[in-house]
């Protein structure tokens, strides 16, 4: 063993993955191999790591409450959209976002999200997405108008 | 990047481009996780993440067609992110409060710090809590990408638009804070003699 464990313990704060893991020719990966306490420390390393991955994992997945974002359309309407979340959920269980891409059509001055998606889907259009996607995309009776749903 | 198993990611991109509705909804699908990843790390507040990926999803669909390939789909669909993240911080007016210029030790959310809280170990709270709360933002983005994600420091560079020697500055000093932290939480594991 060429290498002391405080040199160890200094290089374990800035070495690749795969030298903590053993799997690269150097003296750290040697080193480790060698000796049981500098192993350990990198094992925790690696399973720190791991640990934080995957909680980042679980933090960045959909929260389980409907939301609806605000979005302005592609052009058109000129004003941003605020739908009420509640009525909108009614109508969609998991809506989340809406797009409106060219909008010919104005909707009335006033008028509610509900009323807006009234006027746009005859049908709720969560039934015609695909198993197993979060994602669908669906063409309205007004040609201008497509809707991307994220639920 | 996820792939969908059966179809490369290129060839679902492809036909996404071709205006094949059904294949950018399964490449949106596929897509949306790791955006919401990067959109966490990003912005480091989890209720700005989830309106970005959502914001990204749409915005694919306006802007794929604008996709040429000169860079690697990842590579574009990053940037999209990046851009999305700024533009939503932006729009709320809490720039300050998002991570994108400086680490705040007290700016994380409360709805972050909850759902931070939700996790069943303290442990790994308490190292997801100095995750975001000690690094900068681009620390953060780098070491995610790098260490957690498995792309290369020169990847990270051209998804972030710096160099890579640079990434890899801000690998090493990300890598340093987050292990010193993760040794001192083991006992066992620490430099005691």
């Amino acid at each position: 063993m060429t290498m002391d464990c405080a040199a160890a313990r200094a290089l374990l704060l800035e070495a690749d993955p795969a030298e903590l893991r053993g799997e690269a020719d150097s003296p750290l990966a040697a080193h480790l191999a060698a000796c049981a306490d500098c192993r350990a420390a990198a094992d925790a390393i690696l399973a720190g790591e791991a640990e934080l991955d995957a909680a980042l994992r679980t933090l960045a997945s959909p929260s389980t409450d409907p939301k609806v974002i605000p979005l302005r359309p592609a052009r058109g309407w000129g004003r941003r959209m605020v739908p009420a979340a509640a009525s909108f959920a009614a109508l969609a269980a998991a809506v989340a976002g809406i797009l409106l891409t060219r909008p010919h059509t104005a909707a009335p001055r006033g008028a509610t999200t509900e009323q807006i998606a009234q006027l746009m889907f005859p049908a709720p259009p969560i039934a015609r997405a695909a198993a197993g996607q979060s994602v669908a995309v669906l063409k309205t009776s007004d040609p201008g108008v497509t809707v991307v749903w994220v639920y | 990047m996820p792939t969908t198993g059966a179809e490369p990611m290129e060839a679902m991109v492809a036909r996404a481009r071709a205006g094949d509705e059904r294949a950018f909804a399964e490449l949106a699908t596929a897509v949306r996780g790791q955006v919401h990843r990067w959109a966490l790390v990003r912005t480091g507040d989890a209720d700005d993440a989830e309106d970005v990926a959502q914001t990204v999803v749409i915005r694919l669909h306006r802007h794929l067609h604008a996709f040429e390939g000169r860079s690697r789909f990842t590579t574009w669909l990053y940037r999209l992110t990046a851009s999305a993240a700024l533009d939503w911080v932006k729009g709320r007016g809490r720039r300050e409060r998002a991570h994108l210029a400086s680490a705040d030790p007290a700016a994380l959310s409360a709805a972050t710090d909850d759902r931070i809280a939700a996790l069943e170990n303290e442990r790994t709270a308490a190292l997801v809590r100095s995750f975001f709360a000690e690094l900068p933002a681009r620390q953060r983005e780098v070491f995610d990408l790098v260490d957690l994600q498995g792309f290369t420091p020169a990847e990270a560079g051209e998804m972030l638009e710096i160099e890579g020697v640079t990434a890899r500055a801000h690998l090493f000093r990300a890598r340093r804070a987050i292990r010193e932290r993760i040794l001192a939480a083991h006992p066992n594991a620490r430099d005691d003699r």
